[in-house]
């Protein structure tokens, strides 16, 4: 009951959503905790594109995010009975595969290069396309390459925890108190280097971004 | 710039930050993703381990097969070798027939022999006490047979005073005196035994050599005289025995005298003084016999 309720007390700062799905997670890992080790693939299936999403946001490479998400859902694998249910399921992997990537990066700090996934215009992105070009057909695909070496080049010359806390803020979505908890820092930290980040991205976005 | 002239208008840096949501990976990605994450927990799943793991627990694994066996076997010698050390140390000076068995144990023969010569050892004493008809030098024949052939070397020694045509022949030819040949061959059997005794703790010693304990326990031997094991006949059974005996003797016997003064011959004969004179007048050595008068 202690354990419930220190979680429940650590998820209370969450959104409604995500309590929800924090409870669902900690169904799932007390099966695959109890030895119905096929129930993680749940987990896997339910938390791949996310976790590959900051892992390729925070790399800019493809195949270095396939890698360190897989390796991400490894660890988590090898040492789910560690987790006791004292924060989100969520949370916990995310930590898991930031601190690996950050690890990554600091091994191969001069080693920069780069692969990008195919932006899909479907979503809201090509609205944004649309407003910032008038352009169809070659030249706006031209055009939206251009934009994402510009914008990748941006986030590589920040610092790799300004990368990530902008990453998992603008990006994932995650609150401030869920980056804090993901990075082990405190909120004040977080809203620290968000903003410094963002000014760094600015300057070098000026030529999309309006002041 | 390139990229000022071609913006039409210009987005929040949010905004800008968005399409970055939009790169994804195609869906053949994730049926490779899968596919290599499958092999990879595989991999960690039965991931190798070191060989000192590997070899430590194959040599516990062994241990533990053996350990009730081992712990058996380790609890079985100890107990033997703690009563053999308790043994020797409560009885330092006396002679253990069964520890001399345990320690002829590796020789059967040398342990059956000494066996068939403590047999053979009271027999003729119940012979005597008994006043049974065979004549004991008969049953010194009996040990001739029963002993090992160095020992019926050591008796053989003795054989010519118990085949002395006089004593065979008062002994069989039923004199007045059979009772008292009876008894001297009865001496003479002692000391043959004696003899073969001495001889066989001199024969076995080279042969127990090697077990500890046995050489000492041999010297013990010569410290028991063989009288000593010899019950003493009571008044009764003396009586008893004169009155058995004494009918076949007047039987057998020529002379005329009465049956009193064949019982009290006898009586005197068979008492332990006179038995023990007559024996101590016997001279026994090593394949020699002495007879005093």
């Amino acid at each position: 009951m202690n354990m419930f309720a220190k979680a429940l007390s650590k998820t209370l700062v969450a959104s409604p959503e995500r309590q929800l799905e924090a409870d669902s997670d900690w169904t799932v890992v007390q099966r695959v905790q109890g030895g119905d080790v096929a129930a993680f693939d749940q987990l896997i299936r339910k938390y791949r594109e996310r976790v590959y999403a900051v892992v390729y946001n925070m790399t800019s490479n493809r195949e270095d995010a396939a890698d360190l998400t897989q390796d991400a859902f490894i660890k988590a694998f090898q040492s789910i009975h560690r987790f006791q249910g004292q924060s989100s399921f969520f949370t916990w992997l995310y930590r898991i595969a930031v601190n690996g990537t950050l690890s990554h990066l600091r091994k191969n700090k001069l080693r920069t290069f780069f692969s990008f996934e195919k932006i899909h215009e479907e979503d809201k992105a090509g609205e944004v396309i649309s407003h910032l070009t008038d352009k169809k057909g070659a030249d706006r695909e031209l055009f939206v390459k251009e934009l994402q070496e510009k914008l990748n080049e941006a986030l590589q010359k920040l610092s790799i925890k300004h990368r990530t806390v902008v990453t998992l803020f603008e990006i994932d979505g995650l609150s401030h108190e869920e980056i804090a908890e993901v990075m082990d820092c405190s909120v004040g930290t977080v809203r620290s280097r968000l903003h410094y980040a963002k000014q760094l991205l600015q300057s070098e976005l000026q030529s999309y971004v309006r002041t | 710039m390139m990229s000022d002239r071609l913006v039409k208008n210009k987005v929040t840096l949010e905004e800008v930050l968005r399409l970055k949501r939009a790169e994804r990976p195609e869906s053949a990605f994730w049926a490779q993703f899968e596919q290599q994450l499958r092999a990879k927990q595989l991999a960690a799943i039965v991931e190798r381990r070191p060989w000192w793991h590997l070899d430590f627990s194959r040599f516990s694994a062994g241990v533990a097969k053996l350990r009730v066996p081992l712990g058996a076997t380790a609890v079985i010698a100890l107990s033997i070798v703690t009563v053999r050390e308790y043994r020797k140390a409560e009885f330092p000076n006396v002679v253990e027939p069964r520890s001399d068995v345990s320690a002829n144990a590796s020789n059967p023969s040398a342990a059956s022999d000494e066996i068939r010569l403590v047999a053979a050892a009271e027999q003729p004493a119940r012979a005597v006490t008994s006043g049974s008809e065979s004549s004991p030098a008969a049953d010194v024949s009996a040990l001739q047979m029963d002993v090992q052939p160095s020992v019926s070397m050591a008796v053989a020694s003795a054989a010519p005073h118990e085949a002395h045509p006089s004593g065979i022949d008062e002994a069989r030819g039923g004199t007045t005196d059979s009772w008292a040949v009876a008894a001297d061959s009865g001496s003479h059997g002692f000391a043959a035994i004696r003899t073969a005794s001495l001889f066989l703790d001199d024969s076995l010693a080279p042969a127990a050599s090697d077990l500890s304990g046995l050489g000492r326990v041999s010297s013990q031997h010569e410290l028991v005289e063989p009288l000593t094991q010899v019950t003493s006949p009571t008044e009764s059974r003396r009586e008893r025995l004169a009155a058995l005996v004494a009918p076949a003797s007047m039987k057998r016997s020529s002379a005329k005298t009465s049956t009193e003064r064949v019982r009290d011959r006898m009586i005197s004969r068979l008492s332990e003084d006179e038995l023990y004179s007559s024996v101590s007048r016997l001279g026994v050595a090593k394949g020699g016999l002495s007879l005093n008068f």
